[in-house]
């Protein structure tokens, strides 16, 4: 059985001081076993600037038992499957001990991020790429991070302007937007095809 | 001193790293960490070595409940300790694992009788002890030490749940400390002062606590300490867990004597290594057992859990 009293007291205090951490954490449902973890981007590496949003799961023996963390948002990291987003970090395995919390987990992903370990990968082709050319490796994480872990409402006006400048009514181009989420080419070809 | 009303703010230094609540029924590990007993038994590795929830020291004796600490929390912060009292009994009679029980109280098949069908027997008898729902006014007198008698110096816990203060524990020739209330033997190597409490004494009780900060600089010389702690840690290793390297070798050579799953109920090794002796009247899923040594002081506590049975009917596996 999940302690959830603990669960909610986790919640109360991490998102307490969000502003100075950055990390936050919400269910994802009612009933506190589904969370959506969110972390900043570590500054001075490439997932700068990006949020990353991590997929919490609390197994029955929580906090006994580890809970299940992995990546919603494509990442590219040596410790991290650029395919599933499954994360290789030992407290997440058998270091993990009753008295970390998921903020204190949270915390160690985002550390993971600004300090690889390529010796210990979970994904092998990032791995190979970070050890043996990693200009490349930066530019892939750079570009990965523009891509998927920038909110989307973040470019929102550029969008609006780029559609409205190919001749679509401003109001349709932003209610085509919201429609497919954010995502600039599904909305043109919303638009095109009627 | 603090107000009584519903909204207690316990001390940081009272809430446990594992509920994130107030301490309940406390433990001290040997690292000088507290948690709560049901905290720290289900953090246990029940295979082999269990280590420190906080700062992963490793341990292999599950300690009894600290009745100094578990009196004064009661008297500090009654609203709370009485909220988890409660909350505990209601999850100890559906876990149906028995009832945590420190070393010195005699739980008889009575009260126990009563615990189970009645929930509300053990706070009445709180309620007549005069501490539920009534804050009291704490003073030097809840926090001696057991030997000298006065305000805890840095105080240490031993495995049965008695406190000192770090300079009145004594290790004698044999290496093996005993607890001068309780006559049990320490089993984990000289304990560490729990930094927490230690804090909260020197933050609540300051101008005692500076006081005898002053009088034991005079007194102490500083030798023995250390040199008798590393005595003592040198005999707590005398008997090795297995790493994965040389499991095989080891269960070869030990496995016999090794029972996953089961602790000794009164020097809480746990699992049990060497001789282990089972009550066969416990109807309980955890069931009484003792490790060689204790069986043979002849042993008649209740140990770590208590449940109904007879003490006489240990039979030998």
């Amino acid at each position: 059985m999940v302690d959830f009293s603990r669960v909610q007291k986790e919640l109360q205090e991490c998102n307490r001081d969000i502003n100075v951490s950055g990390i936050s954490v919400n269910p994802k449902s009612d009933n506190l076993t589904n969370l959506i973890g969110t972390i900043p981007g570590p500054i001075g590496t490439p997932y700068e600037g990006g949020t990353f949003k991590i997929d919490i799961n609390l197994p029955d023996g929580y906090p006994f038992e580890p809970p299940k963390m992995k990546f919603a948002t494509k990442v590219w990291h040596p410790n991290i499957s650029s395919q599933s987003g499954a994360i290789c970090l030992d407290i997440l395995k058998d270091q993990w001990s009753p008295a970390l919390t998921l903020k204190t987990a949270l915390l160690s992903i985002q550390a993971l991020l600004s300090a690889p370990e390529p010796d210990d990968p979970q994904d092998a082709v990032v791995a190979q790429q970070y050890l043996k050319d990693y200009q490349t490796f930066a530019s892939t994480a750079r570009y990965w991070t523009e891509s998927f872990a920038k909110t989307s409402s973040l470019g929102v006006e550029e969008k609006v302007q780029k559609l409205v400048e190919m001749g679509f009514p401003e109001g349709l181009v932003r209610s085509t937007l919201e429609v497919v989420g954010g995502d600039e080419n599904m909305a043109l070809e919303k638009l095109c095809s009627g | 001193m603090e107000e009584c009303n519903e909204s207690e703010q316990v001390s940081d230094h009272f809430i446990c790293a594992v509920c994130l609540d107030i301490l309940y029924k406390p433990i001290v590990l040997v690292c000088g960490h507290v948690t709560c007993f049901w905290c720290c038994h289900h953090s246990m590795d029940m295979r082999g070595q269990s280590h420190c929830p906080l700062c992963r020291h490793p341990y292999r004796h599950f300690p009894a409940i600290c009745q100094m600490l578990d009196t004064f929390l009661n008297k500090m912060y009654p609203i709370s300790y009485d909220r988890r009292k409660t909350q505990t009994l209601e999850d100890e009679r559906q876990g149906s694992v028995g009832f945590a029980t420190d070393i010195d109280s005699v739980v008889t098949g009575e009260e126990l009788d009563n615990l189970l069908i009645n929930p509300s027997t053990e706070e009445k008898k709180s309620v007549d002890g005069s501490s539920a729902g009534n804050c009291q006014q704490v003073t030097v007198a809840d926090m001696l030490c057991s030997a000298c008698k006065q305000l805890l110096f840095r105080p240490v816990a031993l495995n049965c749940g008695h406190v000192y203060c770090e300079a009145c524990i004594s290790v004698p020739e044999d290496k093996v400390i005993k607890c001068q209330v309780c006559e049990c033997n320490h089993p984990s190597g000289f304990p560490k002062v729990s930094k927490q409490l230690d804090y909260f004494l020197e933050e609540h009780f300051s101008s005692e606590y500076a006081h005898r900060k002053s009088s034991m600089q005079q007194t102490q010389n500083g030798n023995s300490l250390t040199s008798s702690s590393a005595a003592a840690d040198a005999e707590a290793s005398k008997f090795p867990y297995p790493t994965e390297e040389n499991f095989l070798q080891w269960w070869t050579a030990h496995g016999s004597k090794f029972h996953p799953g089961f602790g000794c109920d009164r020097c809480g090794m746990c699992p049990i290594i060497g001789e282990r002796y089972r009550c066969k009247d416990c109807k309980e899923k955890s069931g009484y057992d003792l490790c060689g040594d204790c069986h043979k002081t002849g042993s008649k506590l209740p140990g770590r859990v208590a449940m109904k049975h007879l003490y006489e009917n240990l039979l030998y596996t």
